[in-house]
């Protein structure tokens, strides 16, 4: 058990290495990519700045404070299209071109293989300038930056990452029944607009929804809130995550087994 | 002393159909009413055995079932009914154990990491079949020397022209000595040199590992040049399954001869070498210039028969060309009165 | 010489026919872009409602105004995303190029009028399901004013054409970049940026105001809306002139664009 553990560990090392090093052998494209990469970022910012512009709070936070909720939020959001965003791709061509065969021909795990074969580098501006604006916010702040925040900070960006790998997990296995006639990926992704805003601003039901039903308010709010303690109401909800990280992975990979059935059943 | 290595009992595949109404009402009504189902039987109750060590080429007409069959020999696919014995193992239940000694290599869809080096994706591989480093280094390079691979290693997969990446990805899916080999459709598309290639490949691959080859082809020389074996399926259904020469011999009945003239034979009357021959047929074509005779090599006394041509036609013959029934004009006309057998199936 | 033209124009409104009845086959898929561009337009809505309950106006826009931008800005974006540049790019890149080459179809006018059709179809799948959703969960006030909405419509047909010219373009261009999607992200980044689609672009500091004003993007949504939104007659007319303005512009560069790529082919010969 614990054998077979090391090896996929070793093998995504080993593919993760392998592509990074790929990626970093043409270094003028990798410069343009992240020039583009980071332009969508960029331009959160620049709303962010109109916004405040007009306002000098919103909900009851300033700025820099929500300057660091876009931080979180960019940070596990790219970090996601790093290293999860073939399954974007598992409906739109995998599925339909029969692309998972040549996974089910090895004796590994056709989830991993999935995932693992494709590592975009492309987002790592989305990360750089993520973790950036962190930094940089909590200095503006005065929130001091110590070992504390780091710990706290990965952990609860790892969970972000992880919670979005089971939430895209199930709406991407929906295509093993769907096919090519409904793809629920671009509304995963649209649901991010949500991510860099305080939630004191939205109404009660979008509040309960984002937050339990599709957690996309824990990749920025919750642990920012809980760090700067602003809205006292929902600072320890951060704390709901770790469960809903394991709920949304077990549910995701109970789908994803079922739709793969279903594949081996009547495969195109 | 050959056994069977795979066995197939009663296998079934079908598919269950739901039929689309058109139109914009026929839309509204897919939505809310249920639609009307039929099954398809993609094989239709078939059984048949591979004998280890040898080369099975698996034949028939597009979507005659091969491409399901052989999904279900990799466990890839689930039967509908029907059990497979492959190895001593269910493919489909036993999937991970069964699949490290099987190698599958699929034309249309190369085992390689798009954007990695070749050598890159074997290093992979070898990993994920835990291939022992220095018996596989050994294996590696003892490939690559064999059919001057050097060049390709170091080259992005994406880049490999088709003949490359063929022959690239051939080496891919024998890297762990598999002991069981499938492969569909693998020379489609390649140009003649490569086809070659390919085939000399697979013989030696056979030679090397004693490998048991499932191949499915349209391309009948290939056929002929590696299999013992042929099962051939048309609608699901086995319609042939023995050895190669059996096939020859059950059906090889036309043989031609072909004569081309200096001068066109208007008077000649083939009915007399026709009786007493017993030929299937004597015709003039290309304004008499050129006899077509057609018989059955085994029925006649062939000897006998160019002398009388030879008499017949002294000094007007620019050219003879002999044709033996092609195994592709075989399975033509086995294909042709299965349907005739079997037209309401 | 009238024969001609005519049958021209049946070549070219049976490409529009057809791409019109694709909405029907691909109903799910633009649903589900449909329901991606109003979770955004929501976010949106909520963030600017929340400032505009403090403050009355902003640069000369009310509550309901921007919502209403707002709105509309949502149904032009689902109206006008097409997958042209990245079609042109796909067929260039594998040659399949060729096959179009051979028919007695101008290139530029084959992709133009299928989005022009697809386009005009999802008018009609779109634009009342986001109107409905507007004003059901945002109070959104639509009035009706007939004059305003038919140099609307006719404002909105300009946006759809330089939308999809401005595709076009990019989708040649990749003809000449190495790199595949970066052109492709960058326009539609700037496309975003430029076009108002996230807010006014009265609400810009003014060097981006001004910069805006040089770019063919600020005819896809600020115009269009502005004309909606504006009383005065001849402003409107105004507007549509710069739209029209633009459309020649395009059409000007793609042809000459496309003559060049066309002749590189011919030279590289595939």
């Amino acid at each position: 058990m614990i054998k077979k553990a090391l090896k996929y560990i070793s093998l995504y090392f080993k593919f993760n290495l392998l592509y990074i090093k790929t990626q970093l052998m043409y270094p003028k494209d990798f410069i343009i990519w992240f020039i583009f990469g980071s332009f969508s970022t960029i331009i959160n910012i620049f709303f962010m700045k109109v916004i405040y512009y007009n306002t000098p709070l919103l909900g009851n936070w300033d700025y820099y404070q929500t300057l660091m909720i876009l931080g979180y939020s960019s940070t596990s959001i790219g970090l996601f299209n790093i290293f999860f965003i073939n399954i974007f791709s598992l409906g739109s061509s995998y599925i339909i071109e029969g692309k998972l065969d040549k996974f089910l021909i090895r004796p590994i795990n056709v989830l991993f293989q999935l995932l693992v074969e494709r590592i975009d580098l492309d987002n790592i501006s989305e990360l750089i300038i993520g973790v950036f604006l962190i930094v940089y916010s909590a200095l503006k702040i005065g929130y001091e930056i110590n070992v504390f925040l780091i710990l706290f900070s990965i952990v609860f960006i790892i969970f972000s990452v992880f919670t979005l790998l089971g939430l895209f997990l199930i709406f991407a296995s929906t295509n093993f029944w769907l096919q090519e006639k409904i793809n629920f990926i671009p509304i995963l992704y649209s649901l991010f607009n949500f991510s860099r805003f305080p939630i004191t601003i939205f109404n009660k039901k979008i509040k309960l929804i984002l937050t339990f039903i599709m957690p996309y308010f824990y990749l920025g709010y919750y642990p920012v809130n809980f760090l700067l303690k602003i809205d006292t109401k929902y600072v320890y909800t951060i704390f709901y995550q770790p469960i809903l990280c394991l709920i949304f992975l077990t549910i995701g990979g109970i789908v994803w087994k079922i739709g793969l059935s279903k594949y081996e059943s009547t495969s195109i | 002393m050959t056994d069977d290595i795979i066995s197939a009992t009663n296998l079934s595949k079908t598919y269950k159909v739901y039929l689309n109404k058109k139109g914009i009402i026929g839309n509204i009504k897919n939505i809310f009413i249920r639609r009307e189902k039929i099954n398809i039987a993609a094989v239709d109750n078939i059984s048949f055995i591979i004998k280890s060590n040898s080369v099975t080429g698996l034949l028939g007409p597009n979507g005659a079932g091969k491409t399901t069959i052989i999904k279900m020999l990799t466990g890839i696919l689930s039967p509908t009914d029907g059990t497979i014995k492959s190895m001593g193992l269910n493919p489909f239940s036993d999937r991970k154990k069964y699949v490290k000694n099987i190698g599958v290599c699929l034309g249309q869809k190369p085992q390689l990491w798009w954007d990695l080096p070749v050598i890159e994706s074997y290093k992979m591989l070898s990993k994920i079949y835990s291939l022992e480093e220095d018996s596989f280094n050994k294996y590696l390079n003892y490939l690559i020397k064999k059919w001057n691979l050097e060049d390709l290693l170091f080259k992005p997969v994406r880049k490999l022209s088709l003949g490359q990446l063929s022959r690239c990805n051939l080496i891919a899916s024998i890297l762990h000595k598999p002991k069981l080999l499938f492969l569909d459709e693998p020379t489609l598309g390649l140009d003649i040199y490569y086809k070659n290639i390919f085939l000399e490949m697979i013989k030696e691959i056979k030679k090397d590992l004693n490998t048991t080859i499932i191949l499915t082809s349209h391309n009948l020389y290939e056929i002929e040049e590696l299999c013992n074996n042929i099962i051939l399926i048309d609608k699901g259904k086995i319609i042939f399954s023995d050895t190669l020469q059996t096939l020859k011999n059950m059906y090889e009945k036309e043989n031609e001869i072909i004569l081309i003239l200096s001068k066109p034979a208007n008077d000649f009357d083939g009915n007399q070498l026709k009786e007493k021959y017993n030929l299937f047929n004597i015709e003039k074509l290309d304004n008499n210039s050129k006899i077509k005779i057609s018989f059955d090599k085994k029925k006649i006394n062939l000897e006998n028969l160019i002398s009388d041509l030879l008499v017949l036609f002294k000094n007007n013959i620019k050219d003879i060309v002999f044709s033996n029934s092609s195994l592709e004009k075989i399975i033509q006309n086995i294909l042709i009165k299965d349907h005739s057998n079997n037209i309401d199936r | 010489m009238i024969k001609l033209l005519k049958n021209k124009l049946e070549k070219y409104f049976s490409i529009i026919k057809i791409n019109f009845s694709k909405v029907l086959v691909y109903k799910y898929s633009f649903l589900i872009e449909i329901i991606s561009l109003l979770f955004q337009f929501t976010a949106s809505t909520y963030i600017w409602k929340y400032i505009l309950e403090n403050s009355p106006q902003i640069k000369n826009y009310s509550i309901s105004s921007l919502t209403n931008y707002l709105l509309f800005s949502t149904i032009i974006k689902s109206i006008t995303q097409n997958t042209t540049s990245m079609d042109i790019e796909k067929d260039i890149r594998t040659g399949n190029i060729y096959n179009f080459l051979i028919l007695p179809i101008d290139y530029i006018y084959l992709y133009l009028f299928r989005d022009i059709g697809l386009s005009l179809g999802r008018i009609f799948l779109n634009s009342w399901l986001i109107i409905i959703y507007g004003v059901v969960f945002f109070d959104i006030n639509i009035c009706f004013n007939i004059l305003n909405y038919s140099l609307f419509f006719i404002s909105i047909i300009f946006s759809i054409i330089i939308y999809s010219e401005i595709s076009i373009l990019i989708g040649l261009l990749s003809f000449w970049t190495i790199s595949q999607n970066g052109l492709r992200y960058a326009n539609s980044v700037i496309s975003a940026f430029f076009s108002g689609s996230l807010i006014p672009l009265d609400f810009y500091p003014d060097i981006l105001k001004n910069i805006s004003l040089f770019l063919p993007y600020r005819s896809i949504i600020y115009l269009p809306i502005s004309v909606l939104q504006t009383n005065t007659i001849y402003s409107n007319l105004f507007q549509l002139l710069i739209q029209f303005l633009w459309v020649s512009v395009l059409f000007f560069i793609n042809n000459k664009l496309k003559i060049k790529a066309f002749n590189s082919l011919e030279i590289v010969g595939g």
